[in-house]
């Protein structure tokens, strides 16, 4: 029942095209890492960080803007330089800002969780419009 | 004398052979061969190129942006240049027609071509048989391929998409053969089969259409084998059809919602992995 039950899900996946299409599996990669990311970090915000929270954040972190970099250069390679562009530049500065927000800890750390949610945000778009036909 | 004679048995030889040439001469004149014709080069339209043509004719047509209503009407082939690696893209000068019709004939082929901008149809066919559409890109039209009351036509790897209503359109058309399409993203159907028997559907991919990837209606014993139909609202519709013969069909639905929350669900459970790992990891 469980080998039918993957066999069945595993179908599902090589119909879907995922793992044959580089963008749609670092996209899905993306997402995960950043879930992860986001977990830990709101563990950070709340104050019941344990030792290995700022780890799980940092790495995944890098980890995950990594991707992205490959992702937007990946789609600048294959579309050409367009205005499109212009939405991997604005996603890249909101990640920045969250970077600059935590680093400084100044008036704006309240809203870190929030800016972290809009990067969840994006990595949902990013599967979104990665998913093959 | 025996010099005249010699000369009179040479000139009898000739004459039968002379006879034979001249014949074979008149019968490769008269007898139908195909000919040729490019388009822009030697006709500046491609319908031009058309009614020039005469049955069995080849009409090639270079690569670029051609606005015309084409109409066939006798057997012929319209097919892309082969040096030429985009498609000559056909647009509907009167939209309200379709961009290409091939009307009360049969034995016409085209491939290669990509026509759009059509409130009626890209590629419509009308009481034709033995008609080949293969390899064409259909486009932004109503429908993208109909057939009309149209028997034992071959319709196969032609893209499809974006269609207002539906990707292929088989109306009253009995003994055809659908194959190999591509019939995504269509504002309706991927492939409509209303009132036609007979007919094989096999091998095609109709995904991401807005309603049903495939829909039968009032159509039997057709045989419908091998195609996807993913993520659209009803996979595969057959409503008034009786006989048809499924087999090897795959359908999924629409799966864009689930598949980024699993992928959430995911990055949960690595969360608590991670974390689990660290910790022992620090432990140790």
């Amino acid at each position: 029942m469980t080998m039918e039950w993957f066999k069945e899900v595993f179908n599902v996946v090589m119909l879907m095209s995922i793992l044959t299409s580089a963008q749609t599996l670092i996209a899905s990669v993306g997402l995960i890492l950043a879930t992860s990311s986001f977990i830990s970090g709101l563990q950070i915000v709340k104050g019941t960080r344990t030792s290995v929270e700022g780890k799980i954040h940092r790495i995944n972190g890098v980890i995950v803007i990594t991707l992205y970099v490959i992702l937007a250069a990946r789609a600048s390679v294959i579309n050409g330089i367009t205005w499109n562009i212009l939405w991997w530049v604005l996603g890249m500065c909101v990640i920045l800002l969250k970077l600059k927000i935590v680093r400084t800890k100044g008036r704006a750390f309240k809203y870190v969780s929030w800016l972290g949610g809009t990067l969840i945000l994006i990595w949902l778009y990013l599967v979104y419009i990665h998913l093959p036909v | 004398m025996a010099h005249l004679v010699k000369i009179h048995a040479k000139s009898k030889m000739r004459l039968p052979l002379t006879t034979l040439f001249i014949t074979a001469v008149f019968f490769a004149a008269g007898t139908p061969y195909a000919a040729t014709l490019r388009v822009p080069e030697g006709h500046k339209t491609i319908q031009v190129a058309v009614d020039a043509a005469k049955a069995g004719d080849v009409i090639i047509v270079g690569a670029g942006a051609y606005t015309e209503n084409i109409v066939i009407k006798k057997p012929l082939t319209l097919e892309a240049g082969k040096e030429t690696k985009t498609p000559p893209v056909i647009t509907a000068a009167d939209k309200t027609k379709p961009v290409i019709s091939i009307i009360e004939t049969h034995g016409v082929t085209i491939t290669g071509i990509a026509a759009g901008g059509s409130t009626e149809a890209g590629i419509y066919v009308w009481k034709s048989s033995d008609v080949t559409l293969k390899g064409n890109t259909v486009t932004g039209n109503m429908s993208g391929i109909t057939l009309m009351k149209s028997a034992n036509n071959s319709v196969s790897k032609n893209t499809a998409e974006r269609n207002d209503n539906y990707g292929i359109y088989l109306e009253g058309s009995n003994g055809n053969t659908v194959e190999k399409n591509s019939l995504s993203s269509n504002y309706d159907k991927g492939l409509f089969i209303s009132n036609s028997n007979g007919n094989t559907v096999a091998g095609n991919q109709a995904n991401l259409n807005t309603w049903d990837g495939m829909r039968f209606w009032s159509s039997n014993k057709n045989v419908i084998k091998d195609n996807y139909t993913l993520r659209n609202t009803f996979g595969m519709v057959l409503s008034d059809s009786n006989d048809n013969e499924l087999s090897g069909n795959t359908s999924l639905p629409n799966i864009f919602i689930i598949y980024p929350i699993l992928l959430v669900y995911i990055g949960i459970i690595f969360y608590l992995v991670q974390k689990n790992i660290l910790k022992f990891v620090h432990k140790g």
